[in-house]
């Protein structure tokens, strides 16, 4: 099986390295001005405005390039209200890596522009919060009980974080912490159901382990009903998607040395991922090393073997041994699946194979949700607008689920399908394998 | 005035083609002379001489589109545009024509057809109106549901302006978006803003097939109803004509009738007949097939040209609301003898006579019919009626909002209003 | 402008849209600078200004003629002729906030929306209902409605539907004074001048448009899409001729030149043979029956021209696989050459061969790349001017080439747009076409309708033009 890779990745000059020498921006003439991305940006769906778009963040961009306009606070604030969908790159007809750019001047901004003190603060607490499990099941566990004891109720009902807005919209966009007990850890080792056909690893993902633990379990079931041992190392770090995307590109090659070294102790033949975002960002990981001589191999060598789980699932024939599920379905095609990764049939594959399953495809299901990683918390004026559309094109729908392989996506639609009131149910498509291969049951709606 | 002015006119485009207004009256009146140039040089002399003047000027062409607007206020020279009726420019395999205006339309079908081609716009009286006529006037027949209008039509056009000077407007391709699109005003502006010298047409092939078919046996707002579900359905009728009972009368059968018609290749207008026929069956009305060679002639020139007692009228509302508006019409028109009225469906576009005893009872069924269309957003126009009564309904009921702009338009281009006087719109 | 003059503004502004509907510092205003056209056209605004409503864009142009300052409208900015371009400055209007839409009537068969709403987006909203939107601009996914009337857009569709201006039935406009009126009508015929018809492909020069009311076709039983590689292009324009001639009238007949051929399938692998001079994208579409009897016609027309390769779609994807290599053309251009201009000019149908071969001619003896592509059922041609903008002389040589071509497409009896509108980019060129005399007759419509030249101003017409 071929790894479809980042889209675009054959064209990715060289990485400009942390230090920052230059930003090496003359890919971006590749840009005529077409307007094309236009069409497929979330953002500029939303506003209206030019700056939003690809097209008109490219130019400021270009601006600076030239010495024409400032890297100010304009230019910055743009950039951060990108989602980092890659709809865009997938779109544009000149092949313009706009994901690269994005990158770039996120680690330009990371290192030298001067952000107002809140602004900087509210970032480094996420960055350095949720990437780190140690750290987040500290906080979760408090996070638990302000949910459980009714405390989060009373603090809304009374509006005590109106004073700090951004807080406020943090604090409502915050999903249910399930019970710690459910955060129980996964064997290291769970052996194929039948002939083996090959050892896969599974990242478990930061975030995912905590707020949706029966979805990595599902996954290994799956898996293994699949012909697959399952290699899940206990220790393995965050795959380095947020600190990527925010910049931070020196800790994002720590993590991810860290995760490489976890998963070649296991002998894997495939590393495979559930999440859209870690997938994506662990594809990535050979342009994360290309100018590191010692790493530079084993990176390459790595992202040839990562999969996202339907890149896996959708070529089993399962012979029989699914069970029917007669729901209707919305597929969402998360950004880092259908964008990044480029993948769109798999996941429509896997759904289509379970008998009885009514796949819906809904429209704009490939415009992002508004998740886009901790954008949800940094930038709720945008992302607000963007769970609403979301959601409405869900109500159209009309569908009993949605499912979507991507944790970010399932958070954020389920949160949005609870406050309309939508009778829908978010779920991820592995889930639904599950429940066909006879697995848990149905878990109650959150 | 008269003897320099003939004099003139007679140096421009010779004596042989110089003589007095009789044949060409308008209402009540006739012009001081009229003359039929050769060329378009002569027609642009003609008309720099009747600017210089302020001589009125009427453009001629078989005269069958007259009563379309209403008589000029002031008529000193009928400029008859016969002369020029040349096929200037034809290739077959571009699928477009370059006509003189004062070429006939049945003269440039019978040119077409040699080449499996025609020119399919089909106004009352089409075998004798000249091509200038029907694109001035924007006349359209049953063959707009599938073809569009003149606008639709016409590519590009060659043009004299009330002071001599000629250009050229559009193109002769079928593909332009260059500059402003200045045929579209001078297609149905009735020359008052300009005259036609030549016109380069989109022409269509000609169909293999064309078979039409008369579906009765239900009331008026049935009979539309299912009109309205054919043009929403696959099918692509060339024509969709549905006539009142007093339309009707010529036709057999009694009641209201719809006039249907396929064309295009032969399995193509049996399918659309199979399915013609399956659906009439589904809501209980019948079908026949026209036999009748003339029927569609017919439909086309439906109502003729008003006479002593009858007016003819025109008008337009909503597509959805045609049959609605032929019965308000009928209803309206209370103090009339009897009302015949049909309807394009496609396209909402009204047209009938009215008759009554007198000329009070008249005017005030035709001040009644336009109340009713107004009252559905719509207009009427009482351009048609006959000479008792002229001067004694409005032609063309409320001006548009947009009325200041089409009198600058006119000021613009005919600074001194000798085009086509006060025939349109009061313009 | 005067800082006086702009600080007013800008507070009036503020007032009438929301100081969230208003851009107003440098470096946003620099990105509305240009629209899709790259060449060295490019001219700030000094504000731009979002409105939501008819009312509001009324009250922004009354405002501006108050102030004698010019008003250009802008849609997604994706026009190829620069007509969004604010030359001489002033108030830039974009109407990518007016996307609703406000009324789908089957009945009728009308949709009406607000000028900022998506071509394609029209389409979207009656496709449940069986109804579609025929003009397809291959910028349909990103480009306004309004755009489309501004340039009287056309696309691959409009050899069997026509254009914009067919189907769009009427107008709300505002006009440069700021009184909002209404041109053209749901019902037809109306008595009076077709204000519609000269307002659509007049580029923003009389006035804004803000809703618009389209018409809407019931979408088609069947099609039928076949592609077809020739030996020569000669054969290709010969076999085209040979289908109209039959009266068949494709829904799209696309021509794709071997340069381009062979770009494409190094970007794209869409299965176009890279040995045929010419490739050749037929799609039929009508009743069943009428389908089904003239596919086999075009076929056995298509075998009688020496072509190398002759596929059928025989369901909906393999329909998207053909047309997969003809839609990457954009992007293989890009891919191909470091800059291009992207040309548009019209011919007869019956000149196209020979106009083929003398754009050919040109590109050799100019030392320039001109790979094209084509709308082969119209006679519109898309020459493709490749140079490489770093290298000193290539700009000059591309553009001396592009003018030798517009020449040419005069001279064969064409026109010097097809659907890319005059804009800045073309004024020249409108002499090559029009006389003095016809250019004033166009001027005097704008003079009654922009008595004070400050919409949209310096475009269209070549810059001495004054009537």
């Amino acid at each position: 099986m071929a790894n479809a890779g980042i889209a675009g990745a054959d064209k990715l000059p060289a990485q400009a390295s942390s230090n920052g020498h230059g930003l090496g921006l003359n890919y971006l003439e590749d840009c005529v001005h077409c307007g094309l991305c236009l069409a497929s940006c979330p953002t500029y769906l939303t506003t209206g405005v030019e700056m939003s778009s690809p097209r008109g963040r490219i130019a400021m961009v270009r601006a600076f390039g030239d010495g024409r306009g400032a890297f100010g606070s304009e230019l910055v604030r743009h950039l951060d209200q990108c989602l980092g969908c890659l709809a865009c790159q997938a779109a544009c007809p000149s092949g313009v890596v706009y994901g690269r750019m994005l990158e770039t001047a996120r680690e330009t901004i990371e290192q030298r522009y001067p952000r107002p003190a809140m602004d900087r603060w509210t970032r480094r607490l996420l960055v350095n919060l949720f990437p780190y499990p140690g750290r987040l099941r500290w906080l979760l566990h408090g996070l638990y009980w302000y949910q459980r004891l009714g405390i989060a109720q009373v603090v809304r009902a009374a509006k005590l974080l109106a004073i700090v807005p951004r807080l406020a919209r943090m604090e409502a966009a915050l999903p249910p912490v399930p019970a710690p007990s459910s955060w129980n850890g996964l064997p290291e080792r769970t052996p194929a159901v039948g002939v083996r056909r090959g050892t896969v690893g599974l990242l478990v993902g930061c975030a995912q382990r905590f707020f949706l633990p029966d979805l990595n379990r599902a996954t290994v079931s799956v898996l293994a009903a699949a012909g697959y041992e399952v290699f899940v190392p206990a220790e393995q770090p965050c795959c380095g998607a947020l600190h990527l995307h925010s910049g931070d590109l020196n800790e994002a090659r720590r993590l991810a040395r860290g995760v490489m070294a976890a998963f070649e102790r296991g002998n894997v033949d495939l590393v495979v991922a559930n999440a859209a975002g870690c997938g994506a960002a662990m594809k990535e990981y050979r342009d994360l090393f290309h100018d590191t001589p010692e790493w530079e191999g084993r990176a390459e060598a790595f992202s040839a073997r990562v999969r996202d789980v339907s890149e896996v699932l959708a070529h089993v024939s399962w012979k029989g041994t699914l069970k029917p599920v007669p729901v209707s379905v919305a597929y969402h095609d998360a950004c880092h699946l259908a964008h990044a990764q480029r993948i769109r049939v798999e996941p429509r594959t896997v759904l289509r194979q379970i008998p009885g399953l009514r796949l819906i495809e809904m429209e704009e299901s490939d415009v992002c949700c508004g998740s886009a990683g901790i954008y949800n918390l940094l930038q709720p004026g945008m992302a607000e607008p963007l769970l609403e559309r979301k959601i409405a094109r869900i109500r159209e729908a009309d569908a009993d689920f949605v499912a979507a392989g991507n944790i970010g996506c399932l958070l954020q639609i389920r949160k949005g399908l609870k406050d309309a009131g939508c009778r829908t149910q978010a779920i991820h498509p592995v889930e639904l394998l599950d429940w066909s291969l006879g697995g848990n049951a149905r878990r109650q709606p959150r | 005035m008269s003897g320099a002015l003939t004099q003139d006119l007679a140096r421009i485009c010779g004596a042989e083609h110089v003589r007095d207004g009789e044949t060409y009256r308008i209402g009540g009146r006739i012009p001081e002379t009229a003359v039929r140039p050769g060329s378009e040089e002569e027609v642009s002399r003609v008309l720099a001489l009747a600017c210089a003047s302020g001589a009125a000027v009427v453009p001629w062409g078989s005269g069958v589109q007259q009563t379309l607007v209403a008589p000029p206020i002031r008529y000193d020279i009928a400029l008859d545009l016969r002369r020029l009726d040349r096929l200037i420019a034809y290739e077959p395999g571009d699928m477009t024509a370059t006509v003189q205006a004062g070429m006939r339309l049945d003269v440039l079908q019978h040119r077409l057809a040699v080449q499996g081609q025609f020119f399919p716009l089909d106004p009352p009286h089409a075998e004798r109106a000249t091509v200038g006529g029907v694109v001035a006037s924007q006349q359209s027949g049953p063959l707009r549901c599938q073809y569009g209008s003149a606008r639709d039509l016409v590519l590009g056009v060659r043009v004299a302006h009330a002071d001599g000077t000629i250009t050229n407007a559009g193109s002769r391709v079928v593909k332009n978006a260059t500059a402003y699109d200045l045929t579209k005003l001078y297609v149905g502006s009735f020359g008052t803003l300009s005259v036609f010298l030549a016109v380069t047409l989109r022409l269509h092939p000609r169909p293999a097939a064309e078979r039409g078919f008369l579906v009765s046996g239900g009331r008026l707002d049935a009979l539309h109803g299912f009109a309205l579900q054919l043009l929403g359905s696959h099918l692509a009728p060339s024509r969709m004509e549905l006539l009142d009972v007093g339309a009707a009368r010529g036709f057999p059968g009694d009641g209201p009738q719809l006039v249907v018609s396929f064309a295009g290749v032969a399995e193509a207008v049996t399918d659309q007949e199979g399915t013609l026929r399956r659906l009439a069956r589904e809501s209980g009305v019948t079908v026949a097939e026209i036999e009748d060679a003339d029927a569609f002639a017919r439909v086309r020139d439906f109502p003729g040209l008003s006479n002593g007692r009858a007016a003819c009228w025109r008008g337009g509302v909503l597509p959805s609301d045609g049959a609605k508006a032929l019965e308000a019409i009928r209803a309206a028109m209370a103090t009339a003898v009897s009302v015949e009225g049909a309807a394009t469906v496609s396209h909402g576009t009204l047209r009938g006579t009215c008759r009554a005893e007198n000329p009070e009872a008249l005017v005030q069924a035709l001040v009644e019919a336009r109340r009713v269309l107004e009252g559905l957003g719509g207009y009427l126009i009482a351009s048609d009626v006959p000479a008792v009564t002229q001067g004694r309904v409005n032609v063309w009921g409320t001006p548009p909002t947009e009325y200041e702009l089409l009198r600058n338009l006119k000021q613009a281009f005919d600074p001194k209003g000798i085009l086509n006087p006060g025939r349109l719109l009061n313009l | 402008m005067r800082p006086e003059t702009r600080s007013r503004l800008l507070t009036a502004c503020q007032e009438i849209v929301g100081a969230d509907a208003v851009i107003s510092s440098p470096d946003e205003l620099r990105v509305y600078e240009c629209d899709a056209l790259t060449t060295e056209h490019r001219a700030m605004p000094d504000l731009v200004v979002l409105p939501t409503s008819t009312a509001q864009v009324a009250a922004l142009v009354r405002l501006s003629a108050a102030e004698g300052v010019p008003i250009v409208p802008r849609g997604a900015g994706t026009g190829l002729s620069g007509g969004a371009i604010p030359v001489d400055g002033g108030v830039l209007i974009v109407l990518t906030r007016m996307t609703r839409v406000l009324d789908v009537d089957l009945a009728n068969r009308t949709a009406t929306v607000e000028a900022g709403c998506i071509n394609l987006a029209i389409t979207r909203a009656a496709a449940r209902r069986g109804f579609f939107y025929a003009p397809d601009p291959a910028s349909q996914q990103a480009s306004t409605i309004g755009g489309n009337v501004a340039e009287n857009a056309g696309g691959p569709h409009c050899l069997k539907y026509g254009a914009t201006t067919n189907h769009v039935l009427a107008l709300t406009v505002v006009l440069p004074d700021g009184t909002v009126t209404r041109f053209g009508d749901r019902i037809a015929d109306r008595p009076g001048y077709d204000l519609r018809g000269v307002f659509i492909g007049s580029e923003g020069t009389l006035g804004i448009c803000t809703e618009v009311t389209v018409r809407l076709l019931p979408e088609p039983e069947a099609v039928r899409t076949l592609l077809v590689a020739f030996r020569s292009m000669e054969a290709a324009s010969r076999a085209v001729s040979a289908i109209i001639a039959k009266g068949i009238v494709p829904v799209a007949l696309e021509m794709i030149d071997q340069e381009t051929t062979r770009a494409l399938e190094a970007y794209a692998n869409a299965g176009y043979p890279t040995d045929a001079e010419a490739v050749l994208l037929v799609e039929l579409t009508g009743l069943r029956a009428e389908v089904a009897a003239e596919g086999p016609i075009v076929e056995a027309i298509c075998r009688e021209h020496d072509c190398l390769l002759l596929k059928a779609a025989e369901d909906e994807a393999e329909r998207m696989l053909l047309w997969k290599g003809r839609k990457s053309a954009a992007g293989a251009f890009g891919r191909m050459t470091r800059n291009y201009y992207h040309q548009d000019a019209v011919v007869p149908r019956t000149k196209l061969a020979a106009v083929l071969t003398e754009i050919a001619e040109i590109g050799r003896q100019f030392g320039v790349r001109v790979p094209n592509v084509f709308h082969a059922g119209d006679g519109n041609i898309h020459p493709l001017l490749c140079f490489d903008a770093r290298l000193p002389g290539e700009y000059e040589r591309a553009m001396a080439a592009g003018d030798e071509i517009m020449r040419c497409c005069i001279r064969a009896g064409g026109t010097v747009s097809g659907e890319h509108g005059i804009g800045i980019e073309k004024r020249e060129y409108l002499r090559l076409m029009y006389s003095e005399q016809d250019l004033a007759a166009m001027r005097r419509v704008q003079r009654v309708l922009d008595p004070a030249g400050l919409c949209n101003p310096r475009k269209i017409f070549p810059e001495e033009a004054v009537a």
